[in-house]
């Protein structure tokens, strides 16, 4: 009797055991196989910005293609969520919480505004996520998150690229003496303006200095003003669109200084738009398709394969790829999800990336995780953009006076 | 004095722009009593077609502007058919919601067939110089084509058949529908012709400014400052005001301290001051 109770259980527990191991196995299954999630907030319609963000998607599509290629993060499909903050901060908020509440992204990446960054910021801060951020320049951004062990930040700073302007200037010889300064009258204008005056002090005279808005049909009465003053540089500090109308304009007008300088010159369309017009203007940015980065050719390779329409790619593209790929890299390295080791493999981080070599340093205004602070000159000539300083990264000479 | 005059023609110049841009918007609100928040966005389409042809074709952005007039005369009368005819007699609210969702839906439409990067039109910059004047030849032409058919718009209003039938219209739709008129099929053409305008005020804008999704957003705010300056759906009074809001960013532009800033808030300041001393506008012909 009690060995039939016996082969009784055994009988039950064989077909039981293999059923609650499937079972369990089928429990597993779709957990070993859930994506991990990172989500992405960017501005892809609603404003100017959507200029710059359309070029982050190109990136972190791409980031997401390759990772996936090679087999994900940990084994598993990286699910990437990209987000459209509209160009403002309300919709930037609504999109980061949803990412970090509904979503339960491991980490959230990209940015543009400052101005967005700073809100999104303050409103996602009691979470503690886990922030990789490409955007936002201004150091009221890296002043109040910077010291935040949560918040990684890849764009060099407003100091940066201001520094690397004047010393630029300097550089030039005969070495400029007056400079006509305009920006645009928001945080990244006002901010920049504040940094060029500072470190421009003693060094130049500046003999304009007024704010514009951007977007404004007509700079011709600006551009009237700082003409009287005659300086030997212009130097602009604004948006894509407002470029191809000031340098438009300008020559309309007969302001013809011996440097025009702008932010960010290789932005898509420049050549097209502004023609023989466009040439000799010269420009801070953080990359250029012509640097010598180790791997920037096979990658440029590989972005005109998956994207064949994209043909000129701003830096926000590398930017973006670099965003993820440091993030999976991180995640990777961690060997898990827990939000304490992926900060510690983040802050180890030694990736080579298109946009350079990537490692995150203290930045000079207190912000813990700063991973580039390199900019370059680069000045359109024959409507080709080349590096013209710094002199060790230089394709070219800088033509000055404009001819 | 050489900076003052070129202030002044620079003035002068911008006026043409935001002329060209508001007449459409003046004559659907003075005769169809209908605010269109997505005249901005025509002229934006105007300007692409422009750079199109331009780019695509080869063509001369100045003869692009038939295709612009007709195109956009055809949309205009589709947005009419399938949207505007339905909320003639609807509240304003209606109204406005209705052309602020055509406004959206272009912006974005454009955004995904166009991406937002901002384009122009590389032309050679030609320079008309006089003594130590110089201006661009296009804002010169622009200008001249912005008065140009303001007059001769103001002219068909006053003197033509047509024109006398749109006047009636707008003093009093039910006596117009009573004396036999068709005023849908007017209401059709008007939308159509002011439609075309802003193509044609698109390309224009296409050839001195540059093209983006957004470019209508902030002209069509402009042309809202002298909408309510001019008195609302006034033309004739709409070139006085398209100057006087032109001579003043200019003047500001130049001789206020931080001036450029100053005068971009202009506008919203017009438009406040205005509405709240004078809400007939400067000769106070609005008509209720």
């Amino acid at each position: 009797m009690k060995l039939k109770k016996i082969i009784m259980l055994i009988i039950i527990l064989s077909l039981i055991l293999p059923l609650s191991l499937i079972s369990c196995k089928k429990e597993e299954k779709p957990e070993a196989k859930e994506p991990i999630k990172i989500g992405a907030v960017i501005p892809l319609s609603g404003g100017a910005f959507a200029q710059a963000g359309q070029e982050q998607r190109y990136g972190l599509l791409m980031a997401e293609r390759e990772i996936n290629e090679k087999g994900g993060i940990l084994g598993r499909r990286l699910e990437l969520i990209i987000e459209d903050d509209q160009c403002k901060s309300e919709t930037g908020i609504a999109a980061a919480t949803k990412l970090i509440t509904q979503d339960k992204v491991v980490a959230l990446i990209g940015g543009y505004s400052s101005t967005i960054t700073f809100a999104q910021m303050n409103a996602i801060a009691s979470y503690e996520p886990i922030v990789v951020w490409m955007g936002a320049s201004s150091v009221k951004v890296e002043h109040e998150f910077g010291p935040k062990k949560w918040f990684f930040h890849l764009h060099p700073w407003d100091y940066h690229r201001q520094k690397t302007v004047v010393d630029f200037l300097e550089s030039i010889n005969p070495k400029p003496k007056t400079i006509a300064l305009t920006y645009e009258d928001g945080i990244y204008g006002t901010t920049s303006a504040e940094y060029f005056r500072k470190y421009a002090q003693g060094k130049f005279e500046i003999v304009f200095d007024e704010p514009h808005k951007s977007g404004s049909s007509d700079f011709t009465s600006l551009l009237t003003k700082a003409k009287a003053k005659n300086p030997d540089i212009f130097y602009s500090v604004s948006y894509a669109g407002d470029y191809l109308i000031q340098i438009k304009q300008a020559k309309e007008i007969g302001f013809k200084p011996k440097g025009f300088v702008i932010v960010a010159p290789l932005f898509p369309g420049y050549k097209d738009s502004l023609g023989k017009d466009g040439d000799y203007v010269v420009g801070v940015n953080p990359w250029a398709p012509t640097l010598k980065i180790e791997g920037l050719s096979d990658w440029l390779e590989r972005f005109h394969k998956w994207f064949p329409e994209k043909q000129e790619i701003e830096y926000w593209v590398p930017l973006a790829y670099a965003n993820l790929m440091c993030v999976a890299d991180a995640i990777n390295r961690a060997g898990s999800l827990d939000k304490n080791k992926i900060i510690e493999a983040l802050e180890k981080t030694d990736l080579m990336t298109p946009f350079g070599r990537l490692t995150f340093k203290p930045s000079d205004e207190g912000g813990l995780h700063q991973a580039f602070t390199d900019l370059v000159m680069v000045q359109w000539q024959n409507l080709e953009p080349v590096v013209v300083f710094p002199k060790n990264l230089a394709g070219g000479n800088y033509i000055y006076p404009i001819p | 004095m050489n900076n003052f005059i070129q202030t002044i023609i620079n003035g002068l110049l911008t006026s043409g722009v935001y002329l060209i841009v508001t007449i459409g918007l003046t004559l659907v609100l003075g005769i169809m009593r209908i605010v269109n928040f997505a005249h901005g966005e025509f002229v934006m389409i105007g300007a692409y077609i422009t750079y199109w042809c331009f780019t695509l074709l080869k063509m001369n952005p100045y003869l692009s502007l038939i295709f612009n007039i007709i195109i956009l005369f055809i949309i205009g009368i589709i947005i009419y058919k399938i949207g505007i005819s339905k909320i003639l007699d609807a509240p304003s609210l209606d109204q406005v919601l209705l052309t602020f969702g055509f406004s959206i839906l272009f912006q974005n439409l454009a955004l995904i067939f166009w991406t937002a990067n901002a384009y122009g039109i590389s032309m050679k910059t030609e320079i008309i110089k006089i003594g130590n004047i110089q201006v661009g030849r296009d804002r010169v032409i622009v200008f001249t084509i912005g008065f140009l058919i303001t007059i001769i718009l103001s002219l068909i209003l006053s003197k033509t058949k047509f024109g006398k039938t749109l006047n009636a219209i707008s003093q009093n739709r039910n006596a117009a529908y009573l004396v036999g008129i068709n005023v849908p099929y007017y209401y059709m053409l008007s939308f159509g012709i002011a439609s075309a305008l802003a193509g044609l005020a698109g390309g224009l804008v296409g050839i001195v400014m540059y093209t983006s999704p957004y470019i209508g957003v902030k002209l069509g705010l402009r042309a809202f400052a002298i909408l309510v300056l001019a008195g609302l759906g006034n033309i004739n009074m709409a070139i006085i005001a398209s100057i006087i809001l032109g001579l003043l960013e200019s003047f500001i532009s130049v001789y206020v301290p931080q001036g450029p800033g100053w005068a971009e808030g202009l506008s919203f300041f017009l438009i406040l001051i205005i509405l709240t001393i004078k809400p007939s506008g400067i000769k106070g012909l609005r008509s209720e």
